[in-house]
């Protein structure tokens, strides 16, 4: 920055104001990366049901998918890819979760990953660090020596849109996971899924 | 901030797509759009939440930025601004300044009463400026956190380079009062 002739008088807090540079968390670029990858809109875009011809639609998709409803047809089950950050406790922004969640909601299988070859996506080349179905159980006694919980709040994790949304994560962290839950917060509740 | 990092060009929307776009811009001019908004905000997870939401602006908005007009900054700063007057619109802005709120100042001072007193005067500037015009707030974050040259707050904010001259030496005038 040139000094553009600053008075003489303000000439030291001008260089006061220049000394102050504060730097944001070092996460935050690769998780802007992740939110402009997964498409993610700002918040300050005008929404595309703000348009007629888009509300008009959705309008007809609702009474189709209603319809649907009636005779006993259900929408296919969503998979969410995310990645990266650190969902396991090991301080390495390089884990992902792949999500299939239900129409409902529910979380019918989780995976958690860590992303070798930086594809920021679940690929064959990454090393699986815990899989499980729709059910939550805990493989071990959650008192065994040396077990830890990690929680990881909060972001939307699910795709619904608001960041409600927690990971936590059981066992002999970070090699041995035995247990992992989407935890949804509903005021002073915790909802794992 | 590390110099070598700004006054990078603009990359051509149509090469890439919106990930690396918003890994380029962010890598050259995060910092910066960060610290314009640090200097107007308390918190430092606010400002974060409105540097993300800045990029994201950004990237949508990609196919619409000139780089014969603008510099990416400045073209990224003018978006900042307008995030953070929705922001000042739908909030409530605090205004003190704590010292556990600046845990994003890096601090080398050799003793631990010289990192306190650094971050002392800091939060002392941060807090006069909360207390200021929001066009003398804007105008020396845009400077000091924006690291604006002075043609560039004129094409930021869309008057002559003159103007902005005069508002800025009057705005530290007034922060240097109030730090009196």
């Amino acid at each position: 920055m040139s000094r553009d002739h600053v008075p003489a008088d303000l000439d030291a807090l001008d260089r006061q104001l220049r000394a102050v540079q504060f730097e944001p968390r070092a996460s935050l670029g690769s998780e802007l990366e992740g939110r402009a990858r997964r498409g993610e809109r700002a918040l300050g875009d005008v929404s595309p049901l703000q348009s007629f011809a888009v509300r008009s639609a959705l309008a007809l998709v609702s009474v189709a998918a209603a319809a649907a409803l009636v005779v006993g047809v259900t929408p296919p089950p969503h998979r969410i890819d995310v990645c990266c950050d650190d969902l396991v406790g090991n301080k390495s922004a390089t884990d992902g979760m792949v999500l299939s969640l239900d129409p409902r909601g529910r979380v019918t299988s989780l995976l958690l990953y860590e992303d070798l070859d930086g594809s920021r996506s679940r690929t064959a080349a990454d090393r699986v660090h815990f899989v499980r179905g729709s059910e939550l159980a805990l493989a071990v006694p959650a008192h065994e020596d040396g077990h830890t919980t990690f929680v990881k709040c909060c972001d939307d994790l699910d795709g619904e849109g608001p960041a409600d949304d927690g990971l936590m994560v059981m066992g002999h962290l970070p090699e041995q996971i035995h247990f992992a839950a989407l935890i949804r917060y509903e005021g002073k509740r915790q909802v794992l899924r | 901030m590390n110099p070598t990092t700004r006054r990078v060009a603009a990359t051509p929307v149509s090469e890439t797509g919106p990930e690396q776009l918003c890994a380029e811009w962010y890598a050259a001019h995060g910092a910066a759009v960060y610290n314009y908004f640090r200097f107007q905000l308390a918190s430092p997870d606010e400002a974060e939440d409105l540097t993300a939401e800045a990029f994201l602006r950004a990237i949508r908005a990609a196919d619409r930025f000139d780089p014969a007009r603008a510099a990416p900054l400045t073209w990224l700063l003018t978006i900042a601004r307008h995030v953070l007057i929705d922001h000042v619109r739908s909030a409530r802005v605090r205004r003190h300044v704590g010292f556990d709120e600046l845990r994003d100042l890096p601090v080398d001072a050799p003793s631990p009463e010289e990192r306190m007193l650094r971050r002392e005067a800091v939060a002392e500037v941060l807090d006069a400026m909360a207390g200021m015009r929001p066009e003398d707030r804007e105008i020396l974050s845009l400077r000091f956190g924006g690291e604006l040259e002075i043609p560039e707050i004129a094409a930021a904010l869309g008057v002559r380079a003159g103007t902005v001259r005069t508002r800025l030496w009057r705005a530290i005038e007034r922060l240097r009062e109030r730090l009196q």
